[in-house]
This record gives structure tokens, sequence and C-alpha cells, in this order.
């Protein structure tokens, strides 16, 4: 992957390419499925969004039909049981996912973006705007993100793009950090000054040589958030702040606490639906983890080694190995 | 190589035959050093000479064994006072020595004190938290069994060995200079006494006026303490000027193998030649220099027979067996099959 | 070249360039005195090496006159206008399309999320020097001119594909778009493979031929500065010591620094004892400094004035000055 190529005299032609970024891109994603932990990874995030896309094929009931009494086991009619309220858990599971996942991935969406606008803008500029924007950054940082949460749900109307934009405001700010630093390295590297040398503008630089550089921490710094925001938002959900007319996870396991199962032993009220928050976050940690291997060099080195030493006794060796060959190999032609 | 001198081993102080070293990836072994054979006597600065990836710095760190895998070594003898280091073990039993009147060594015994190395920016590599004395200390106690106080009078005397104050030896790295910080590297690859001393690019980080310093003051070192060194670099004008006998090698092989005068006055292999053509000179009437066209290969998959054989203009288009290491004038070696070397003194 | 034809060739002037970065906190006002009065001239279809150690102020000079940097004071003229005064913040793109660099670094200098063609095409466009189809053809002539063959197979190509001495080519190539006047090569060559350095300094001196560039080639490397140099300057912690034609510097150097210098240089055809190395110890720290000769700490010679008074020119031949306590300086 990184050995020098040569340039040999006459090369096959190259295969005509619309436009190689698109490729480029895309081979990442292959690799990053090639991978173990990331396969995994993908496997059950899709699996959660197809199921929640598709939960009124799958359920059998609606969620919001008020159907029997409340906590009942389950059995062949209500496959998890039924809520406090009468309602059938399972349907209640599985339509969960779609706002706790819309939430999720929609907060991470708005603070990413934010953190990266911040962030280069405050690393690329410097000077008095990278004074004011960091003063603005460490605010948010410092200031505890729990308790502002809950104020915030408190005063504004509860509804699914308020706790969006609620969790966003006090999320961003980590990553625009993280932004904010490597910008400042990337801009000392020399084909940043080429570009400068060259006549680009600011903007043309930032968003042609800076971000493309960025992709790797945004798109982490997404999955990372996005774990947040579905915990998070299952939080609030429990306590009760976010708007109670949906159903997502959170608002299952409010409705567990609200009507004593955990006290009655329901499991089969807050588990599945516990659970689930607990698999996302799983799945996309998995991908965070396959992508950090992936994109690292070091790891990717160390990762290739390993491969290349495994069935061998050169795992622990504190003097070069000597091993004797009686056939030369392949490639020495005397 | 049955080309080569046939006495017995003991006679040089290193000795490399047919060394073979692969490196093992995942698209199959790279061969980074090929059938390499050569030996430096006593007192002797033997120079080693080539690009990037041609494989002295692989040479210097088999001979000591620190290569790691995915590197190992797959054939050829590296016999040091008559025993092949090639045979040690991990374990602690040293090797019997053919020579009655040798030592007999192991890995321990032989690393550092019977040859030490000078790795490649081995002075930007010094522990910054570690004070010099503590540095220097710390190596000669590991191998010899000596308290603090005898430690420190022999770091003193390392420090006047390479003329650095003896003051500094409280100084930590960063409040050295470059050329002092080097300094202290050797003395601390000279502290056990080694009979070899092997020095990886040891100026190329340096300013050229340190770099003059610190390889005149290692000549009146290896003067008076009668050690040999195994001298890597890509300058080939530096080391014509502080060698005294030269390999040089392309692509994992040695091609050519003499005198550094001769290397310079009468180069006959043709890379040797291209190299030369590669270094202007200070003096005299300016020349016109081409270099040598292409790049060095890919050794995933090297070219059949001469490795060098797709950039040279003396190529017949024909010939495809490796060139062997051939004697043309005495102690001249060179490994080309297609040029005709009968006359002495070849361009 | 008479002196009326020298005024006709547009040129590049710096005049006593001074730059001093702050250093420490606040409270403890110190500086690095990178660049103290540095005053060069590069004339159309003509190389001047600028040589000298680390530390000497060469790569800082280049980042002065290529606008990267602000200077702490003096002036840039080009083609006889004060750049410093006409757009005093930023530079003009007619001053990015004149001036124009090359880098050290082969691996770093290129962008390696884009192809050499992308990048190559990104000058033209900035610079309308061509639009639509006109753009592709005008990159493959490009790489065609700096020999990296053929065009319309390595245009597409990443940077991650291609050798150092390749990049190093691409980079020049793209200097090379903008049709500049003066090209500002810094250690263009140092970490590339050796055989592969003729070839790359080759290419300049042809592309000086052919196009009439000014190339100020800065290096630490004597022997290439006087291979590819018409003049060569010798730098020392942040000063100009000595300027000359190249070939007459090398013979005659009068700066003590300069004969240290070239006393090192490895020279294969002597034995390294035969020239001992005059002087020792390090270059100084350029923090603060004290006054007089930079050098006064080092040199053999050295007289007491040298430890008060930075010495003034001495033009000793007509294209060869030197600034010494030992020779006397110009009215």
């Amino acid at each position: 992957m990184t050995t020098e190529t040569v340039f040999t005299p006459a090369e096959a032609p190259a295969p005509k390419q619309k436009s190689l970024d698109f490729k480029k891109r895309f081979a990442t994603l292959y690799v990053l499925l090639r991978h173990p932990s990331a396969r995994l990874g993908f496997i059950i995030v899709g699996f959660l969004i197809l199921i929640s896309v598709f939960a009124p094929v799958i359920a059998k009931y609606k969620p919001t039909e008020f159907l029997d009494s409340g906590n009942l086991k389950p059995g062949s009619q209500y496959w998890l049981g039924t809520d406090p309220m009468g309602r059938d858990e399972f349907a209640l599971t599985v339509w969960g996912g779609r706002v706790s996942l819309l939430v999720g991935f929609g907060m991470a969406a708005v603070a990413i973006v934010v953190a990266t606008i911040v962030g280069m803008i405050a690393g690329y500029y410097r000077g008095w705007v990278d004074d004011i924007l960091s003063l603005i950054i460490n605010l948010f940082l410092v200031i505890p993100s729990m308790p502002l949460l809950i104020l915030l749900s408190a005063y504004l109307q509860p509804s699914n793009s308020t706790v969006i934009l609620t969790l966003a405001f006090t999320s961003w700010a980590f990553h625009a950090r993280i932004i904010r630093a490597q910008t400042m390295s990337l801009r000392e590297k020399d084909y940043v000054a080429a570009a400068v040398v060259a006549g680009e503008n600011n903007m043309s630089i930032i968003f042609r040589q800076i971000l493309p550089n960025l992709i790797n921490i945004i798109v982490g710094g997404f999955i990372g958030l996005t774990i947040y925001g579905i915990a998070a938002s299952t939080a609030l959900a429990f306590l009760g702040l976010t708007a109670m007319d949906q159903i997502s996870w959170g608002t299952n396991l409010f409705w567990a606490q609200n009507g004593n199962s955990l006290l009655m032993g329901a499991y089969w009220v807050f588990v599945p639906s516990g659970f689930l928050v607990a698999l996302s976050a799983l799945g996309l940690a998995l991908i965070n983890f396959g992508m950090d291997e992936i994109t690292n060099p070091r790891l990717r080195a160390e990762r290739q080694l390993r491969k290349i030493l495994k069935g061998t006794k050169f795992q622990r060796v504190r003097i070069t190995p000597v091993v004797r060959r009686t056939d030369p190999s392949s490639d020495n032609p005397s | 190589m049955d080309t080569m001198s046939t006495s017995q081993p003991s006679e040089k102080l290193l000795d490399i035959r047919d060394l073979r070293v692969e490196y093992l990836t995942e698209q199959g072994p790279v061969c980074a050093v090929n059938n390499v054979s050569f030996s430096i006597s006593k007192g002797e600065i033997f120079g080693l000479a080539g690009e990037s990836g041609c494989g002295k710095s692989t040479i210097a760190h088999a001979i000591l064994r620190v290569l790691r895998p995915p590197a190992i070594i797959t054939a050829g003898n590296v016999f040091y006072k008559g025993i092949d280091v090639l045979d040690f073990g991990q374990e602690q039993k040293p090797s019997k020595n053919p020579d009655a009147n040798g030592p007999e060594l192991n890995i321990e015994s032989f690393r550092w004190a019977e040859v030490s190395m000078v790795f490649q920016s081995a002075m930007n590599s010094l522990n910054p938290v570690m004070r010099a004395l503590d540095q220097i200390t710390d190596v000669i106690r590991k191998h010899q069994k000596i308290g603090k106080k005898e430690a420190r009078v022999r770091a003193e005397e390392l420090m006047d060995i390479v003329n650095i104050d003896k003051q500094r030896l409280n100084a930590y790295p960063h409040e050295l200079s470059g050329g002092m910080r080097q300094r202290m590297v050797i003395a601390m690859a000279l502290a056990l006494k080694p009979d070899l001393m092997i020095m990886d690019e040891p100026t190329t980080a340096l300013d050229v006026v340190v770099q003059k310093d610190i390889l005149q003051q290692i000549e009146q070192l290896k003067e008076k303490l009668g050690f040999s060194i195994l001298f890597i670099t890509h300058d080939l004008s530096l080391m014509v000027e502080f060698s005294d006998r030269i390999g040089i090698m392309y692509a994992g092989e040695l091609v050519e193998m003499a005198p550094a005068k001769t290397i310079l006055t009468k180069p006959a292999h043709p890379y040797t030649q291209g190299l030369l053509n590669s270094f202007p000179s200070i003096r005299g009437p300016r020349k016109k220099l081409t270099g040598i066209p292409g790049s060095p290969p890919n050794l995933l998959h090297p070219p059949k027979g001469c490795r060098f054989h797709e950039r040279c203009p003396y190529y017949d288009g024909k010939d495809e067996t490796t060139p062997k290491l051939r004697e043309i004038t005495p102690d001249h070696w060179v490994a080309c099959n297609c040029l005709d070397f009968s006359q002495a003194g070849v361009q | 070249m008479t002196q009326s034809d020298n005024n006709n060739i547009p040129m590049l002037e710096a005049k006593h360039l001074v730059k001093h970065f702050p250093v420490g906190t606040s409270l403890k006002n110190h500086a690095v005195h990178a660049i103290n009065d540095v005053s060069l001239t590069v004339r159309r279809g003509e190389v001047v090496s600028l040589v000298g150690e680390s530390g000497s102020g060469k790569s800082t000079t280049a980042r002065l006159i290529i606008r990267l940097i602000q200077p702490t004071s003096g002036e840039i003229f080009l083609d006889g206008v004060d750049v410093l005064k006409s757009e005093p913040r930023k530079a003009s793109l007619e001053y990015r399309r004149k001036v124009q660099m090359i880098f050290q670094d082969p691996f770093g200098s290129l962008s390696p999320n884009h192809s050499i063609g992308y990048q190559l095409e990104r000058p033209l466009i900035v610079h309308k020097r061509a639009r639509g189809k006109e753009v592709r053809e005008r990159v493959m002539e490009l790489l065609a001119t700096v020999g990296i063959n053929p065009p319309a197979q390595m245009i597409d190509k990443y940077p991650f594909e291609l050798s150092g001495g390749q990049r190093q080519r691409v980079s020049i190539a793209r200097a090379l778009a903008v049709e500049p006047e003066i090209i500002l090569a810094d250690e263009p060559i140092s970490m590339l493979d050796v055989s592969i350095r003729m070839g790359v300094l080759n290419l300049m001196e042809k592309l000086k031929e052919e196009h009439q560039i000014g190339f100020l080639y800065i290096t630490h490397d004597l022997a290439s500065a006087r291979y590819l140099g018409d003049r060569t300057m010798v730098m020392y912690a942040g000063h100009v010591v000595e300027s000359g034609e190249s070939l007459d510097l090398m013979e005659n150097p009068y700066h003590p620094y300069a004969q240290l210098l070239l006393a090192a240089v490895p020279n294969p055809e002597a034995d390294l004892t035969t020239r001992t190395v005059q002087a020792r110890g390090e270059v100084p720290s350029l923090i603060d400094p004290p006054p007089g000769c930079p050098f006064a700490p080092r040199c053999q010679q050295v007289k007491d004035i040298c430890r008060e008074i930075m010495p003034g020119v001495s033009t000793l031949k007509p294209d060869h000055w030197v600034r010494c306590h030992l020779f006397p300086a110009d009215a």
C-alpha cells in the first residue's frame, strides 16, 4: 500500500475515470467493509435502521393502540408483552428506533457541521478571529451539558427539532476544538503554502486543501456524536423532558418507570429498548474503531504485520531470525 | 563464493559471505540484500555507498542482528573473528570458535562490546529526560558489572576522548548542540572498546563544517584506539575522502568494490560511473553532469538478471543472468556482464 | 551585458530585509533575529545561489520574498515597483504570477488528496491562463516540459503513485504554469536520491535558458550552488557575508566563514587530514544577538572592532563584495 511505484517506460494504459476523487472515496468504503470490526458494526447499525424503517411492516399492531391490560407477559399474541398502558411492547420497541435514530443522527449532523465550520475558521485564520472563537468554544466546553440540556428542554416547547437543537448546542464544542487543532497543523503543511503561492484565496484553500484532510476526523466525530445523541436523547426522554407524544426508546423507558414496570419486575417493558440503545452504541463504536485502524497508518501497519507474522514463530524475538532456505525464492533469478 | 579469497575467516575482522536478507510482505518476500559478500580488516575504514533502498542500512542491522521481523536472514555467513554471528541463538550459550585463539561469544557479549553502531539520526533519538551522564553510564553498566563511581570515571574518560567538556555530562540532550550530541552518541558507541564500529549516515543531519570536524576526530580516534569502521552514507564524495575501501550497492546487491582512490579514478561499473556523475565538484571547470535516468527498481519485482540493466547505457539487450562479483584487477571487484574489463582501468 | 541592458530586464530586488520573530512571553521582550539586513538581486535568465547552513536565514529570506510572511522592515522591488508599498497587506495575484516557489519536501508540497492534473489545473484557472478544454491540454504540455511522460497517463495519477523525483518535477510544473519571471527554489533536491538530483538541476537550467526565468536557488550544498548558480551569496546567522560570481567566489573566498565552508566541503581528491578545519564552535543563537559581526566568536582573524560594529560592504571586484573588517568598506 505504501511502496513506491516505479516509473516504467511502457505502462498499460490506465482506464479513463470521470472523477478520481469519487473512485477514491468509494475505495475507502470498500476497504472499511472488509475490516471485520467495521463490518460487524455496519451490520448492526444496518439492522437497526432496517427494523426502524420497516416497523409498520414487522409489527402486528400499532404502537399507539391501547390493546389490552398493562404489563402482560410476553406471549404468542404480544411477542414482548404489553407496556403499563396496554400497548404492544414489540411495536413500541421497533417503532421507537425511528425517533431515537433520527434524533441521534440529526443532532450529530448539526453539531459536526457547526464544529467543522467554527473549528476550520478558528484554526485557519488565527489572530483575533481565533481568540474570539476559541473563547466561545471553551465557554461551551466548560458549561455542564446535562444541566443546560435539562434547563433548555424545560423552557422550550418540546419537539424532536428542539431536542436535536439543544443536544447539538451542548455538544458541538468538543469536536470544534479537535478540528481547530488539526486545521492549525494542516495549515503549516507545504502544500497549503504552495496553494497560497499559486494564488488561491483563503476560502478555496480551506475547502480544497484543508477540508479533504479533515474527513476522517469529521466522520469519526459524526459517529461519536451519534452515539452521544442517542444516549442523551434517551436520557432526556426518560426524565420526561422531550415531546412525550413521540415514540422512542427513551419514552418507552419513561413509561416503564412511570408504570412501575421496574418494581414489578416486568423486564420485557424496559429491557428491549435499553438493549437496542446499547446495541446502537456498540455498532457505531465498532465502525469508528474500524475506521481508526484503517486511516491511522501506524495502526494499519501493525495490523498488516500481525497478519504477515501469523503462524510463524517470529512473534517475539530478540535477535533477527535466521531461516536458511535450501531452495531460492521466486524472485531470485540466480 | 569461489571467486573470492579462500583464506581462513579468522584473518579478517569481519567476513560477510553471501548474505541474504528478506522482508516478508503481504505481496510476498522482498529480497532487500541479495548475496552480498565483503570483508573488513583490522584498522580499516570500509565504506558502503548507495542510494535509499539499496540495502546498506539493512546489512548494518543484520550484522548486529537487530533487524526485526518481518525481516529475516535467509542465507549467508557473518564471520566475526572466526565465529558466525548468524549462529547465535536467543540463549546465552556462547558459540565455540573454530580458531583456538579466538574469543567465544554469544549475542550479548558480541553486541556493543565487540561491534557497536551509531544509528542514523541517533543524535535525535537520545532520551530527552535523562542527563548525558546517566545515558552513558547506563550503557556501560548494562554490559559490565561495575559500580556507579567507576562508571562515572569511565564516562568522563569517554568525554575526553570525544573532546567534550566533562561539565556537559550534567546536561540534558536538548541543551547540547547537534555536533555535541553526535559526539556523545559516538562516545556511547565506544564505551566498551569495540573492535568494529558501524556508522550509519553519522553526519547527514549536521552542518558541513561540523561534519568535517567530527569525521576528523573519528579518524584520530581510530588511529589511537585501533578499531575498524563500517561507514555507510549516500554521499560518495565524502566517502571517498574518508574510507580506505568502498563497496557500491545497488538494489540490494554489491556491484563494485575497490580502494577509495580506484573508485574515484577508475570506476568500472556503470552505476558507479553514473553515481560519480551526480556529484558536482567544488573546483576545476564546470562540467555538465547528467546523473542517472530512471529510478531505483521496485524490489517486490526486481528486474531479471542485472538489477541495473534498465538504466544502464551499456546494456547489450540480451543478457539475463545475474552478474557475479569478479576481480578485474587486484582488489578491484565488479559485477557486470556487458562490459569488457580485459584492459585494467576502464574508462 | 551592458548597463543599459540591465535596466531593461525586469528584476527582483530585495533591499535591507529584516525579520525578527518575537519569542517568549510579553513580559520579556526577546526576538529571534532571523534576518538582518539582507539585500539581493535576481535578474531574468540568471540563477543566484543562496548558500548557508541551517539557521543562516536562507529559508526565511525565501519566505519573505515569496510573501508568505511580512518583513519587519525592508523593501522588495519587482520590476522597479516597491511592492510592499503598493500592496502592503496581501500579495496581489500579479505578484503571485510573477514570483513562484518550489519547496524542499517532494512528499509534502503536493496535496495528497488530488490528482496531479488537478493540482496543475488550479493555477491555470486561478490566474485565468486558460479555460475549458485548453486547460487540460496546457497541463499535458507542462508535464511534457518537465519530463513527466507520457502526460496522458500521468495526468490523473495521485502524488503517492509518483517517485520523489517525479513529484519535484510536478512542483516545478506547477510553478511554471503561470509563466513566472522569478522562481525561488528552497532546497529542491536535498531530499531526493543522489542519482536523480542532477536531472532536476538540469531541468531548472533548461528552463532558465529557454524561458529566461530568474532563479533564486537556496541550498546548503556549495557544490550544487556552484553548478547551477551564476552568482553565489553566502549567508551566516541572518547576514549575507559574501557575494560574487560563482566560480570566482569558490576559487577566491575572502570572508573567513566562506573560507571555512569551502575547506569543509568534502574533497575526494584529497585526504581527510590534509586540510584541517580552522575554527571550532557552532552557529550562535539568534535570540538577541550581541552587536558586531556574527562570526566574531569563531573567527581566527577577529579584531576588536568585529565585536562592536557590523562590517559594511567592501566591493573587491566588479561583481564580488564581502562584509568583513579585514577589508576597507565602500564609501
